[in-house]
């Protein structure tokens, strides 16, 4: 089921009203019955496969529990196994056998053409995560197995984070499925505000966004220029910004309304200063995840139990570069089975080195002109890492990025104005919404008539926008990760 | 608790209910006494320029979208069986006339008349701001359908700053004759992919076709317009906000239909490649074509950057293998017209594309030469 429908609109009405009535036992129920109806909307055929992954590391957890260490590490293994066994089938076998075949081809071989036809189901790649991490996190002693299968299915398929996320952490979420929380008129009233504006970022924004951007890349690289290139670039970076953070928003709101808190997952990513603290701001549950589960350990850094951050440790050797670039390797290829994502995550493997590379060098330079510079360097070069990743191959991405050193490409458009226009007011609004957000709102909160009358007619205007553009013409760009 | 720390969210959740009964009420409105009179095909011509698809004889001969076109070919079949078709394509210069006056009609169904007594049948297609992609796939599209053996088509400067198919006209796409003649070009073949990518604009549900969601979501948006008829209206809404949009571009950056247009330049090299491939598919089929610059009001200077204009017109008339004719200046500055105002100000601004009836006369004369001198067109060819 998508969000930006009727269908789950009313659903989440349904249980929201529901909820609140029910006692313990049957909010759980409630919770996983409406999970599994609301994955089940997409493909009922897929669902077998989530209950699979969901038990086998209940059954795992569980078995490790009180065990020696050498049977916890082969329990752990079996989990990683076949969860990782399932992602590589259903998300890489296809990437595979043609890489390998062409590979052949390469060698003077002429193998058959290997024709497989493989679905990816919807949200694989993020609750197989969030099975990984539960297990690893009970294999650490971090968290104690949960018993009760009904809560742990609500952990793993709960509906409005399993298809895209955020990719959540057991002990953050767990414990909450089980509190009897009260009814609470604020935590629905929050919840309904962020569902409204994580509407009005989809369907108003990012999905009028995605015409331009659909048109700008179909262009023949060889017909844009440099200016083109950084505008795709940002357009695409809004759009996948608005998209992203709106199924955010949607996600963190409707757990809300039943009482239940998410981690936030975006901080304002493009007002970053740095690479670094890019990351620590875009899609943090998966940077946060790669970073505890797979960054730290290849870096031999000891694990701590945290959940928010970035990916490194201002550290510079061989060790920590290493697991830097097969982190980013493995976070690129995540997104998708093609090189391009492979590229994507090399570049910002790169940039991140870069700057840990530079930041001693500017330790001296007062902060405020740190952030400064900072923002106005890492806005480009995160908008130019996204080319490799909307392109539809590495050739492309390399043609675009080659024309931004071409000095004749800097002397002509390429593209309608609208195109410029509308890049250059995105633009505009993340630095307004900053604004407001850092200064204006806390400076009204003084003026509380004031600021509920603003309230008012944002709300006004959010509603009605996003109930005028309301269609599920478009997914979230994130489900087909 | 304080009174005040109590009060901020009493004050907080009212502001949302409030906000959200004004939001409603807002859609209802608007959907329902706001925009509904629009029709937003006609809006985009201005109410001094009216669009008419005359009938010749009660035959439907000129064309808009796809829709349209299946009743034209109803009528040819049943009126022109036999008879070998010229296919004219064009933009909205062709289904446009300004200062419009009832009883007026444009060239093509006085052309198509003229043609049927001489044993031809005349079918026409235009679409507003139609590119050449645009009239590679028509052309295609009706190859397939119906005996083509001439083709005019136009060469507008304006028309090569777009490109793409519109939703309109895309369902050609899904034809498998005509997938069959696209997929012989680079351009046939761009536009298949980037159909089979597209998002389907006309379609609410597209995201949830071929999945259980897509039968309960239109069962619950139809209920919801039988309770609520604004809903279905809401498309209304959408094309009117675009349309306050684009005005309100125009007049912030003084934006007015005599504004320089440039070239842009992929969208003109695209549209050129669909121009080679047209005359590629032209001769495979063995069908003749003839090339024309549309008229172009000469009584104030083009909107256009005149260089690369000028540049346009001489490599269009070097484009070897089929019949050239600038028309460029028949039609005489007293038959055009004006237009109102791109950024909604009171004052009318010049029309560069629709003339007059009158001038739609000398356009048809002007065609009906071309269409004579040009090879085939009759069935004892």
């Amino acid at each position: 089921m998508i969000f930006n429908s009727l269908s789950y609109l009313l659903l989440l009405a349904i249980v929201v009203a529901l909820y609140w009535n029910l006692p313990y036992r049957a909010r759980l129920c409630l919770i996983f019955g409406s999970s599994l109806l609301f994955y089940g909307f997409w493909r009922v055929e897929f669902l077998p496969l989530l209950l699979l992954s969901t038990t086998i590391d209940y059954v795992v957890a569980r078995m490790m529990e009180g065990r020696p260490d050498r049977q916890r590490k082969r329990l752990l293994l079996i989990s990683l196994v076949s969860n990782l066994g399932l992602l590589i089938y259903f998300k890489y076998l296809i990437f595979i056998a043609e890489n390998v075949t062409g590979f052949a081809h390469l060698l003077g071989f002429e193998p058959d053409p290997i024709v497989l036809k493989i679905i990816l189901p919807l949200g694989i790649s993020f609750y197989t995560f969030q099975t990984i991490s539960y297990t690893i996190d009970v294999y650490r002693g971090f968290i104690r197995p949960e018993k009760d299968f009904i809560a742990y299915g609500c952990y793993v398929t709960f509906f409005p984070q399993l298809i895209a996320g955020p990719v959540l952490r057991a002990a953050e979420v767990l414990y909450q499925f089980k509190d009897r929380a009260p009814f609470s008129w604020g935590d629905v009233f929050v919840g309904l505000r962020r569902v409204l504006y994580g509407l009005l970022l989809k369907v108003v924004v990012a999905d009028n966004i995605a015409p331009l951007v659909d048109s700008g890349y179909a262009t023949s690289a060889a017909s844009l220029s440099a200016l083109d290139v950084y505008t795709l670039a940002f357009l695409f970076g809004f759009q996948i910004y608005f998209d992203f953070s709106a199924y955010s928003h949607i996600a963190i709101g409707s757990a809300r309304m039943i009482g239940i808190r998410f981690p936030e997952n975006f901080n304002f990513p493009y007002l970053a200063s740095s690479p670094r603290d890019f990351w620590r701001r875009w899609h943090i549950s998966l940077s946060s995840w790669i970073r505890d589960y797979l960054y730290l350990p290849l870096a031999g850094v000891k694990v701590q139990d945290r959940s928010v951050g970035g990916l490194a440790t201002a550290t510079t050797d061989r060790q920590n570069n290493r697991a830097l670039f097969a982190s980013w390797c493995i976070m690129g290829l995540w997104h998708g089975a093609n090189w391009t994502f492979l590229v994507w995550g090399i570049y910002h493997a790169v940039a991140i080195l870069c700057y840990r590379i530079v930041a001693p060098l500017i330790r001296f330079v007062p902060r405020t002109l740190q952030w400064i510079v900072g923002v106005a360097i890492t806005l480009p070069v995160m908008m130019l890492g996204w080319i490799p990743f909307r392109a539809e191959s590495v050739h492309d991405a390399l043609l675009m990025w080659g024309r931004l050193f071409d000095p004749s490409a800097y002397l002509w458009l390429g593209l309608r104005e609208n195109v410029y226009l509308v890049t250059a007011l995105l633009t505009l609004l993340v630095f307004v919404m900053f604004a407001a957000h850092r200064w204006v709102i806390p400076r009204l909160s003084a003026h509380p008539a004031i600021l509920a009358a603003g309230d008012m007619a944002t709300i006004a205007v959010t509603t009605f926008l996003a109930l005028v553009f309301l269609q599920a013409t478009n997914q979230f760009i994130y489900f087909q990760f | 608790m304080s009174g005040n720390s109590i009060a901020a969210p009493v004050l907080r959740h009212s502001a949302l209910l409030l906000g959200i009964l004004l939001g409603l009420v807002g859609v209802h409105h608007f959907a329902t006494h706001g925009f509904t009179q629009v029709n937003l095909d006609e809006a985009a011509l201005g109410p001094q320029t009216t669009a008419t698809f005359g009938k010749a004889d009660g035959k439907r001969v000129h064309c808009l979208y796809l829709k349209h076109l299946e009743g034209c070919l109803q009528d040819h079949a049943e009126h022109g069986a036999g008879r070998p078709v010229t296919l004219w394509l064009g933009n909205s210069q062709l289904h446009a006339i300004n200062q419009f006056h009832p009883g007026e009609e444009t060239a093509a169904p006085e052309l198509h008349r003229r043609l049927f007594d001489d044993g031809r049948y005349l079918l026409t297609a235009s679409q507003p701001n139609a590119n050449l992609q645009e009239h590679y796939l028509l052309f295609a599209y009706l190859m397939t359908k119906v005996p083509v053996r001439q083709l005019v088509l136009p060469l507008v400067f304006d028309d090569l700053r777009e490109t793409g198919i519109r939703p309109d006209i895309g369902g050609a796409l899904d034809d498998p004759d005509t997938q069959a003649l696209l997929s012989r070009s680079a351009t046939g073949n761009r536009l298949l992919r980037e159909h089979a990518s597209r998002d389907n604009l006309g379609n609410e549900v597209a995201a949830l076709e071929e999945t259980v969601q897509e039968s309960v979501e239109t069962y619950l948006s139809t209920a919801l317009a039988d309770i609520w008829p604004a809903w279905d209206r809401r498309n209304r809404v959408r094309g009117e906000l675009f349309n306050e949009a684009y005005k309100t571009r125009n007049r912030v950056f003084g934006i007015k239909a005599s504004s320089i247009r440039r070239m842009i330049p992929g969208r003109y090299a695209a549209n050129m490649e669909a121009l080679d491939d047209i005359l590629a598919l032209a001769r495979s089929q063995g069908v003749s074509v003839a090339l024309y610059i549309a008229p172009l009001r000469d009584d104030v200077a083009p909107p256009y950057d005149i260089a690369a204009y000028s540049e346009f017109k001489r490599n269009a008339a070097l484009i070897g293998g089929v019949s050239f004719h600038d028309l460029e200046g028949i039609v005489p500055a007293s038959l055009w017209g004006a237009k109102d105002s791109t950024t909604g100000a009171a004052e009318a601004e010049i029309d560069f594309m629709h003339f007059q009836a009158g001038g739609h006369r000398i356009f048809a004369d002007a065609v009906e030469a071309i269409i004579l001198e040009l090879p085939g067109g009759t069935a004892d060819r």
